[in-house]
């Protein structure tokens, strides 16, 4: 393939993907929008680098492909610098910007409970799952990795993922109740 | 106002009921959850919740944000330095 059609090709992945990559990114980074836009740039140049290199095979999914390099990237960034639980800005987690710091105004029932609220909650209690839970989490249940992408990405065993994504929905599951009740949502 | 509890299954079925809430439970090990969801109450509860769970964090999936400007231009400025590497 040409460069400038290994470049449309690139540009056509882009479009397509940008927007799950980012927000990947800013899970991976526990908020962190502007190491997240690093992180999707970094990645990126890999990407094209082995899409020059014709790595990029015929049948892979784009966005799936994409997602590993980042989290591939991101895995050797922590080994390298150890900076997994460099600051965590959870507000920026639920943006494209529209849910801003937290108001002091009382929200009301409807408010509380609303789509937006409960996405914040569940992303403060994926923010703070340790490292290994968090990822098999964000790889198998939202970016819908098959236990073996997962296990092939993470670089461990299929078991440890399974017994990993077990005990992360519980804690998930046990952090959320634990939020709907300090909001008065529920007994 | 609406009770809601943690999780709290049978502790021989937290393995089983995770998998069985992504659907990657087979054979003799989904015949025996489900046969025992089939008389435990706390189980089935605990299954739906994680099923539920498992909706909402299928619903983060994706994202409409884009690089920002410059980023972008630092991008397509290392593309072409790439391409460059390699002369076709």
């Amino acid at each position: 393939m040409s460069q400038s059609a290994t470049r449309q090709r690139f540009s056509e992945m882009l479009a397509q993907c940008e927007g799950l990559l980012l927000g990947h990114a800013r899970r991976l980074t526990r908020g962190d929008d502007d190491r997240a836009q690093d992180l999707v740039q970094e990645a990126l140049v890999r990407a094209y680098e082995a899409l020059l290199s014709e790595k990029f095979k015929e049948g892979f999914r784009p966005c799936a492909w994409l997602i590993r390099i980042l989290t591939n990237y991101f895995i050797n960034d922590w080994r390298r610098t150890k900076k997994w639980d460099a600051g965590v800005t959870v507000e920026t987690l639920t943006m494209g910007g529209e849910l801003g710091p937290t108001s002091t105004r009382a929200p009301g029932v409807e408010e509380q409970l609303s789509e937006r609220t409960y996405d914040e909650a569940l992303e403060r209690a994926l923010a703070a799952l340790p490292e290994g839970l968090r990822l098999s989490v964000l790889l198998v249940d939202v970016e819908e990795y098959s236990y073996a992408e997962a296990a092939e990405v993470l670089g461990v065993p299929v078991g440890t993922v399974r017994s990993r994504l077990s005990r992360a929905r519980f804690a998930l599951h046990a952090r959320l109740v634990s939020v709907a009740r300090e909001k008065g949502w529920v007994r | 106002m609406s009770e809601l509890e943690p999780i709290a299954p049978c502790r021989h079925m937290r393995g089983l009921l995770s998998r069985l809430a992504d659907g990657t439970l087979s054979g003799l090990a989904l015949w025996f959850a489900r046969q025992h969801l089939g008389g435990c109450t706390r189980c089935r509860s605990a299954h739906a919740a994680l099923l539920s769970l498992r909706e909402q964090l299928a619903r983060l999936h994706g994202g409409t944000d884009r690089l920002e400007g410059d980023r972008r231009e630092r991008l397509e400025h290392r593309l072409d330095a790439l391409e460059k590497q390699r002369p076709e």
